[in-house]
């Protein structure tokens, strides 16, 4: 249940297979989290909705709570992602949690070193990938507390 | 699952034994270390009390308000050393600032949580703290 006075979540998805965007957003639907998920489809659409140019101007929901994002987004890579956030002195602060499959230990190393705050090895199967990708939205949106949202009020009892 | 070792690096005895059982109920923790200051803290990471290498752990749990240096110097040491770069550290306090929360990640924090007043509520927060950063999490370093 959403909590009158405070301000709806946000997860910035970034991932461009749509059989995994339907999962995604299943589970957390699912999940019955108070959160909104926005899906961008390429590191375009993604900086676009985080800057609030073309497709999004105009219409600024807001610096999502996370962003999660695949390593192979196209021609783009997730490290593109966090390079352009960290970057940015408007984006700098936001977790960014990089969710994939097949990185080495230095990949997954020199993602840290950009700035990612969190990786995640993405599961092989759709059963065990909605289960992570629940827990995954309820620690970073129920959780964790960013800069942009004041302190949060919880629904206890926890579970993850 | 190989061993899981979490530093918790907090002055309250009561927040200490509270996080102590959070993470042991966790079931991902096999080891749990707790340390009231930073001093003791770097001697466990760095120095070892066996006056060897030391050790580092596979989490940092470290409150904000720590003596004698503080959460935020600690967590800058810890970021700036090869060793203990890429251990993930999650910062907890009970009262915190906007500004403040953002010194923590610009300074490499890898979550923060604020600490419920409630000892039931902060035991099952971290318990599902210990879930994400021991189970789901990898961290740099980790195969």
């Amino acid at each position: 249940m959403s909590d009158a006075h405070e301000p709806q979540s946000t997860i910035l998805w970034v991932e461009d297979n749509m059989d995994e965007e339907v999962l995604v957003l299943r589970a957390i639907r699912q999940a019955s989290l108070a959160c909104q998920v926005i899906v961008a489809h390429s590191v375009k659409e993604a900086l676009d909705y985080l800057l609030a140019r073309n497709a999004f101007h105009g219409h600024y929901p807001g610096i999502p709570d996370v962003i999660v994002t695949n390593l192979r987004i196209g021609a783009q890579s997730g490290e593109d992602l966090i390079v352009e956030v960290r970057s940015r002195k408007e984006l700098r602060l936001i977790p960014v949690v990089v969710l994939t499959g097949g990185a080495s230990p230095a990949k997954i190393d020199e993602l840290y070193r950009r700035g990612a705050n969190s990786f995640i090895e993405k599961p092989t199967t759709s059963a065990e990938f909605s289960v992570l990708v629940a827990n995954l939205a309820r620690y970073w949106t129920h959780f964790n507390r960013s800069v942009s949202r004041p302190k949060r009020t919880r629904n206890f009892p926890y579970a993850l | 699952m190989a061993a899981r070792t979490v530093l918790v690096v907090e002055d309250s005895d009561v927040e200490s034994q509270m996080l102590e059982k959070g993470l042991r109920s966790s079931g991902s923790a096999r080891t749990v270390v707790c340390v009231n200051s930073t001093t003791a803290a770097e001697g466990y990471i760095f120095a070892g009390s066996d006056g060897g290498q030391g050790s580092v752990p596979d989490l940092v749990v470290l409150d904000v308000k720590v003596p004698p240096a503080g959460g935020l110097a600690f967590l800058k040491m810890l970021r700036s050393n090869e060793r203990t770069r890429g251990v993930p550290v999650l910062m907890m306090s009970s009262e915190m600032r906007d500004q403040d929360v953002g010194d923590l990640y610009r300074s490499g924090a890898n979550s923060f949580l604020d600490k419920p007043v409630d000892g039931q509520e902060f035991i099952s927060l971290v318990t599902a703290a210990a879930n994400y950063w021991l189970t789901l999490n990898l961290s740099a370093g980790q195969s």
